[in-house]
């Protein structure tokens, strides 16, 4: 964009710092979720680990140490008992996985 | 192994793709005020592009069908996944957004060609990209949100009832895209923010009023947002032609939210005329 008002390469460029910073907070907490969880999927952790990661990942930004700090929330869940998400497909060999897929199995 | 060319992708083993050529027939302007103009490129397109991508290669090389070297075509854009409003235009000539815009389907042969032109309602900043801050503040004369104090955790908020969730939800996909007030008749360009409030507020406000009056918390707007909506811009100025709940993207029940609102405003004027307040 080469005009000489409202360029948008030029707010687009000052917002990459803060998108380098995005960048390494959702990186960081995306490699301590091991598990799958919706969109993420990793191919070391291919099933849902409700036990050990059922929580909310917060990032925070430790100065002294000049970089990203992740720590785990509690999430509720009183209203709805999670259950696997087969999205309608029921693997026949393996009807138990449908249900206990939750469990952290 | 999938390969990148700069013509579009190529799937698969490497094969070469099969290509048609498509024509983008854009209308531009350098800023408000300054002279319209068409501009028409033509683009070599393999399967799978949208109108944003196809914007993007515009942006690479723009150098119109008469060979002229022109300046790359401004848009705007955010989400790409027909979530956040950002990118709407009118493309062949219906209001929607250019994310979701797929070529192979509004373009599917070769030759073909597709219009671009920026929202007629909402002041042009360049080209393709409107300001859309308009309905922003129709949101804030409304009081699109749930009154609490902020300062402190309060906590879980109140429960609803599945029946009411559902109506709440669907009223809650409202992104703010501009498609209902585009194809309203009654909804006019206001360059000049002192018209706003004496012209059509539109259907998407009227329906966010509606969806915070239904909250249990923020029912305790209801009456202010009610008020704002019996003015002159309000409520009152909907000619039912329909078109709202017709180019919605997110099929969001328009109709009948003017209908609910009308319905309260009406109540509300006569509770007023018993009661004073």
């Amino acid at each position: 964009d080469g005009a000489t008002w409202t360029n948008q390469s030029l707010s687009f460029a000052r917002s990459v710092g803060d998108r380098l910073t995005v960048g390494e907070a959702m990186a960081t907490g995306a490699k301590a979720r091991k598990e799958s969880r919706g969109a993420h999927y990793r191919i070391d952790y291919p099933d849902r680990d409700d036990a050990k990661f059922m929580k909310t990942t917060f990032v925070t930004y430790d100065a002294d140490e000049g970089r990203a700090r992740v720590e785990h929330r509690a999430v509720r869940a009183e209203l709805v008992a999670p259950r696997a998400r087969t999205y309608g497909k029921v693997d026949k060999e393996e009807p138990a996985k449908a249900e206990t897929a939750a469990a952290g199995v | 192994m999938t390969v990148a060319t700069t013509n579009g992708t190529a799937k698969g083993t490497g094969a070469p793709a099969q290509t048609r050529k498509v024509r983008f027939r854009i209308k531009r302007c350098d800023g408000p005020n300054k002279l319209v103009r068409w501009e028409t490129f033509e683009l070599t397109l393999a399967k799978g592009e949208n109108v944003i991508s196809c914007l993007q290669k515009i942006a690479a090389n723009p150098v119109t069908t008469d060979g002229k070297r022109s300046t790359p075509v401004v848009w705007d854009c955010s989400c790409l996944e027909e979530v956040c409003g950002s990118c709407t235009m009118v493309i062949n000539g219906k209001v929607r957004q250019s994310c979701s815009a797929l070529i192979d389907v509004i373009a599917p042969g070769d030759g073909d060609t597709v219009t671009l032109e920026p929202m007629s309602k909402f002041p042009v900043i360049r080209d393709l990209w409107v300001d859309r801050s308009r309905m922003f503040d129709a949101l804030k004369r409304v009081k699109a949100w749930v009154p609490i104090d902020g300062t402190y955790d309060l906590g879980a908020g109140p429960r609803e009832r599945p029946e009411d969730q559902a109506v709440r939800y669907a009223l809650s996909e409202c992104m703010t895209c501009g498609c209902c007030l585009e194809a309203c008749p009654q909804f006019e360009l206001a360059e000049d923010e002192s018209e706003w409030d004496q012209s059509f507020i539109g259907a998407q406000a009227i329906s966010q009023a509606r969806l915070f009056n239904l909250h249990e918390t923020g029912a305790r707007l209801k009456s202010d947002r009610l008020e704002t909506l019996m003015g002159p811009d309000g409520v009152s100025e909907c000619g039912n032609a329909q078109n709202c709940v017709k180019v919605c993207p997110k099929h969001i029940p328009l109709t009948e939210s003017i209908a609910a609102v009308g319905r309260s405003t009406t109540l509300h004027a006569i509770s007023k005329w018993f009661s004073g307040t």
